[in-house]
């Protein structure tokens, strides 16, 4: 064996060595960056466009939120329990980012517009807010909405209860971001206000 | 002879007092959410303490700010979906408690009066099987807030 062959071997053991370890480091870094958000990765791509109805009576679409993070919930007014939790989360996730909140718009989606017309989400989702947007439509245009975003929901009549009906619903949080596309999700057991204001924080 | 039956109607009214002491129910933290102008159902939170020796169980709950109340709990299924289901009554274990908290147990308060405001106080009226009525003032907290 001459000296010329040894000389190759090695550099390519070098090279190899090289490679594993840049394979290492850059799935360690992958791991650290996905673990670095507290919402659940949720890497579906574009928001679907929609359009519908603001609590004022405009016709509000997707795509005229480009440019900020879209916090996103579908919820209902009669709602007694995780609907205003969920709100109430908002709001601090909104108050505790401050300047940065110019950038951030929450929009709550009503899946009960049989009862939630404009007015009463007027009352309700600005009691919350009043940089709060509340969006609802004909039942047609939120089953399309609730469709494209993997959101459920089913109208429940519980048994010998006053309350007349109530909504079975998707009670996850969406965040899209500043262009438009899908980032993370927050389901009922990430509601920690300070950690969506901080992956907020990283994804502006 | 006086002394004797003094002492025997001391020792029947601590005898009273030790039987009644079986279910105790306490309790901590009542409150309520505060509501938007023009939504007439809200929710009542508490922590349901039984210092006695004994279960017992919460079999109504009413109010006299709301046409009716009932017992709920929200679940929320592993795809996210959150489900309320209306619950006939609820157990508390001897020297044991019960949380009703936001996004689990809660009185539902269904067509309220008026609208509830923050600072405002409302009794709830909850009866128990062994410890009877159990008067709650419980103070209406507005957006956000949490019980101290």
């Amino acid at each position: 064996m001459n000296r010329k062959k040894i000389y190759y071997a090695l550099v390519t053991v070098l090279v190899l060595i090289a490679i594993g370890w840049g394979i290492i480091l850059f799935v360690l870094f992958m791991e650290k960056s996905r673990a670095d958000f507290y919402g659940n990765l949720y890497d579906k791509g574009r928001a679907p466009e929609f359009s519908l109805t603001d609590h004022n009576g405009n016709r509000v679409k997707m795509s005229d939120f480009k440019g900020k993070a879209v916090l996103l919930f579908f919820g209902y007014t009669k709602c007694p329990d995780i609907c205003p939790v969920t709100m109430g989360t908002l709001k601090t996730v909104t108050d505790s980012l401050g300047e940065d909140s110019a950038n951030v718009q929450v929009l709550f989606i009503t899946i009960d517009p049989e009862r939630d017309n404009q007015e009463k989400l007027k009352s309700y989702v600005p009691y919350f807010s009043e940089s709060f947007i509340g969006l609802t439509g004909t039942p047609e245009e939120i089953d399309k909405v609730a469709d494209d975003y993997n959101a459920f929901y089913m109208k429940e009549e519980v048994v010998e209860s006053e309350s007349g009906y109530l909504m079975g619903h998707t009670s996850s949080v969406y965040l899209v971001n500043p262009k438009g596309k899908f980032v993370l999700r927050y389901p009922q057991n990430r509601m920690d206000p300070l950690r969506i204001a901080e992956d907020i924080r990283n994804i502006l | 002879m006086m002394i004797k039956i003094l002492a025997a109607i001391v020792l029947s009214l601590g005898f009273i007092n030790f039987s009644y002491a079986q279910a105790q129910i306490e309790i901590t933290e009542g409150w309520v959410r505060g509501t938007p102008p023009g939504t007439t159902i809200t929710a009542m939170y508490m922590n349901v303490e039984n210092t006695g020796d004994q279960d017992d169980t919460l079999k109504s709950v009413s109010s006299d700010i709301s046409k009716s109340a009932e017992i709920h709990q929200t679940s929320v299924d592993d795809k996210g979906v959150a489900k309320m289901e209306m619950l006939e009554s609820v157990l508390v274990p001897a020297e044991g408690s019960v949380n009703f908290k936001p996004g689990g147990m809660h009185i539902m308060l269904i067509d309220l009066e008026e609208s509830l405001k923050s600072g405002d106080k409302v009794e709830i009226k909850l009866v128990f099987e062994k410890a009877g009525q159990v008067k709650v003032q419980a103070e209406v907290l507005g957006v956000g807030d949490k019980p101290e």
